[in-house]
């Protein structure tokens, strides 16, 4: 299963890395740091799933959200962000996003819900 | 001799006798004709026209006089019928009644009648008329003198006429009038002043004038009238005195008075004027008094609001009068200036024609009002001639009884250099408010900036701790030794509670410095997520009411309320002692309102007045740079408003 990580920091990036590195058919096929670089990514390597932090530079991750969903893409999105705020929960279930994780508090889950989503894989 | 001595002797005492007869025949013919001469210088000479006519009325006698007075000759006049000669038609029946009693024997004396000249002119004639008599008294005739009266009548009916005149003059005119002798009494008064004083004329004679007027003086002595302190400065007294004693006349002088008036004191103003008059060889002296009482009161008032306007004209820049049609009455110079025409070319004219129509119209509006409510009004305008600016101040003028407004006038102000001066503090005021907004901007930025910062940096950091705590963790999960592992575990997992509070603490910071919802999602839905987290702090029930969604508001704006309601929240907190908070949001006519309504203590007045808390003052500053106001007000029970 491909993972595509967008994250503009680097700690955060490599930190996900090393928790998914050992988790069986999973690849971690790049790293997107803005939203910009996000959509080519996503358009190239066409990742099964997306773990999606809310902030970036420029525009909020969540437009790379609207953008995965208005072009129906068959991919699971994992919302990770440092603003873990009813607002921002609510937006992103409305857009369609699959989970909404608190980068720090909750970040242990994001192992298990990888796996999950990669036994669910069809 | 017996016969003719005798007889001679008697001759000659005949001779004799008659000589002395002769002598005194001659004598007495000399006397005759002296007399005679007499009779006839009388007769030819006199001024009365001679006319003796006997029983048959034919004239026997005819003087010079009379030839002069009927244009008859003697020769024409003697033998005829005098009623032809010179009885005119209309008097011939008073002629027959005279004639008719003469010859009865009456004397008729100074009968005036009409005659008739030789030339058909009418006269007036004054007849003394007698009878003639023969030696034995029987009547032969009569002699009738004439005297041309026809001038003397006309006189006379002048002279009547003149008096009726005069008399009607003396008691027609609205003046007093009296005749006053050297005592100072009057002697003759006329109708108009028993009107005024009450008296009769007869009552009046013989007072003094001061009683007579009912001077308040009149009484003050004993002797009345002329010799109290006050009478001898008595102007009226002093110019009748000086008339009278010296002849000289003074008309027309001012001078004032009291009067008691039944109980009531009154004081009038006479115009007085004395004259001499000479009547049956008493010098008197004519006074003439009108009463000026009503003109010099007005004069007085005028006068006075003249000077008052004056100096108020001279003063003031511009000050002008004008009627309802905005026609200049009036124009002082300060105003004619600004006209540079002459106060003549502009009187009589309108505002109208010196004005835009869109300035008369605003002017006649403010004349309009004044004639209306009859009270002032006050405008400031910009000329549209040179941009001045003035204050323009309208007043009413009001006719004697203070009822209606007659005209306006108006006071115009140069405060152009007030309002330059006013205009500068009102630039300097939005620059000084320009450069408070934007430094509060940056400082804001500023914050923003520190918080995304720390935020976004301490956040990855701790994600990573947080990574790396979880791998530690799965190694730990090898560790043979139950103890051990269950320590050490236990420390792990306490790690990473520390490290989830940590990023609280810094969520929390960074939310309170700059909250990201204020800028992803808005003001409204930053304002309930703030409740909902002090709701959680603080425990105080809070409550939000928004009529809006969301509301477009730029980011000066939102931030501005946000901090507003920020820190009326903060002060519920440390003050209040309040258990719910209302927050009302919503618009109205265009405008923004925001209400933060508790039920704690209630703020005080004075703490809100003193606003040493810089909380209070900074929420108005705030306030003000967006251009709005706070409204702080709090009662004990009802809780505090925060109103903005």
């Amino acid at each position: 299963m491909k993972v595509l990580i967008v994250d503009d920091s680097k700690i955060v990036c490599n930190g996900l890395r090393q928790m998914l590195i050992n988790i069986a058919d999973v690849v971690v096929v790049g790293e997107a740091h803005n939203t910009g670089e996000a959509v080519t990514a996503i358009t190239e390597l066409k990742p099964a799933v997306v773990i999606l932090d809310i902030h970036l530079p420029g525009p909020s991750g969540i437009e790379v959200l609207k953008d995965i969903r208005d072009k129906k893409l068959p991919i699971r999105v994992i919302m990770l962000t440092n603003y873990p705020y009813p607002q921002y929960r609510k937006k992103c279930e409305e857009l369609g996003s699959d989970y909404f994780i608190d980068k720090v508090t909750e970040i242990e889950i994001i192992t298990e819900v990888i796996e999950k989503l990669v036994k669910n894989k069809p | 001799m017996d016969d003719e001595t005798k007889s001679k002797q008697e001759l000659i005492n005949e001779l004799i006798v008659l000589r002395q007869k002769v002598a005194a025949y001659e004598e007495i013919k000399e006397e005759l004709h002296a007399s005679e001469e007499l009779y006839r210088n009388v007769f030819t000479t006199s001024p009365l026209g001679f006319v003796v006519w006997d029983r048959e009325y034919r004239v026997l006698e005819w003087n010079e006089q009379s030839e002069k007075m009927f244009g008859w000759t003697r020769e024409e006049a003697v033998g005829a019928n005098f009623y032809d000669l010179i009885v005119s038609v209309e008097a011939k029946h008073i002629v027959e009644s005279i004639l008719k009693d003469l010859l009865d024997g009456r004397i008729e004396r100074h009968i005036v009648h009409e005659n008739i000249t030789k030339d058909g002119k009418r006269i007036l004639c004054e007849w003394n008329n007698s009878v003639l008599r023969d030696h034995d008294g029987n009547m032969i005739g009569a002699i009738s003198l004439a005297l041309d009266v026809t001038e003397r009548k006309r006189s006379e009916e002048a002279l009547r006429d003149r008096e009726e005149e005069l008399v009607a003059i003396y008691e027609n005119a609205p003046l007093i009038m009296l005749l006053v002798d050297k005592e100072w009494r009057i002697k003759k008064t006329n109708a108009f002043t028993t009107q005024l004083t009450g008296r009769s004329v007869g009552d009046m004679i013989d007072l003094r004038c001061g009683e007579a007027l009912c001077c308040i003086h009149a009484l003050d002595t004993q002797e009345g009238c002329g010799f109290g302190p006050a009478c001898k400065d008595c102007t009226l007294r002093l110019a009748a005195i000086d008339t009278i004693e010296t002849g000289q006349s003074h008309p027309g002088v001012e001078m004032s008075m009291r009067l008691s008036d039944g109980g009531k004191e009154r004081d009038v103003f006479f115009l007085v004027s004395t004259r001499e008059l000479v009547t049956k060889g008493n010098p008197m002296a004519l006074v003439s008094i009108q009463d000026i009482t009503i003109r010099k009161k007005m004069e007085n008032a005028l006068r006075e609001s003249e000077d008052k306007y004056r100096s108020l004209a001279a003063t003031a820049d511009s000050m002008y009068l004008v009627d309802m049609d905005g026609r200049y009455l009036f124009m002082n110079e300060g105003h004619a200036k600004r006209f540079s025409l002459i106060t003549d070319r502009i009187i009589g004219r309108t505002f109208g024609d010196f004005h835009s129509e869109k300035a008369t119209k605003e002017f006649m509006d403010k004349v309009e009002k004044v004639f209306i409510t009859g009270s002032s009004v006050q405008h400031e305008y910009q000329s549209e001639r040179d941009g001045r600016y003035f204050l323009r101040t309208f007043s009413p003028v009001k006719d004697q009884d203070e009822w209606a407004t007659i005209s306006v006038s108006i006071v115009s102000k140069d405060i152009t250099g007030r309002k330059r001066m006013e205009e500068m503090l009102e630039s300097s005021r939005e620059q000084l408010r320009a450069l408070a907004g934007r430094l509060q901007s940056a400082r804001e930025e500023e914050r923003k900036q520190i918080a995304r910062e720390i935020h976004d940096d301490l956040g990855s950091a701790m994600t990573g701790l947080k990574i790396d705590l979880s791998h530690i963790t799965a190694g730990l999960l090898e560790i043979e030794n139950d103890a051990k592992r269950e320590s050490c575990l236990h420390e792990a997992k306490e790690m990473a509670k520390l490290i989830d509070l940590m990023i609280h603490t810094v969520r929390r910071i960074m939310m309170e410095l700059r909250p990201s919802i204020l800028d992803d999602f808005g003001l409204v839905a930053a304002i309930e997520w703030h409740l909902q987290d002090f709701q959680k702090r603080t425990g105080i029930q809070c409550e939000f009411i928004s009529a809006l969604e969301e509301i477009d508001l730029s980011e000066e704006y939102s931030t501005a309320i946000y901090r507003i309601v920020q820190e009326s929240l903060t002060n519920v907190a440390r003050h209040a002692n309040a258990t719910r908070v209302t927050v009302t949001f919503g618009e109205k006519s265009g405008n923004v309102m925001l209400e933060v309504r508790d039920n704690g203590i209630g703020i005080r007045k004075e703490q809100v007045a003193g606003s040493k808390s810089l909380g209070l003052s900074g929420m108005k500053e705030r306030a003000l740079l967006i251009g709005g106001t706070v409204d702080i007000s709090g009662s004990p029970g009802k809780g505090t408003t925060v109103l903005v």
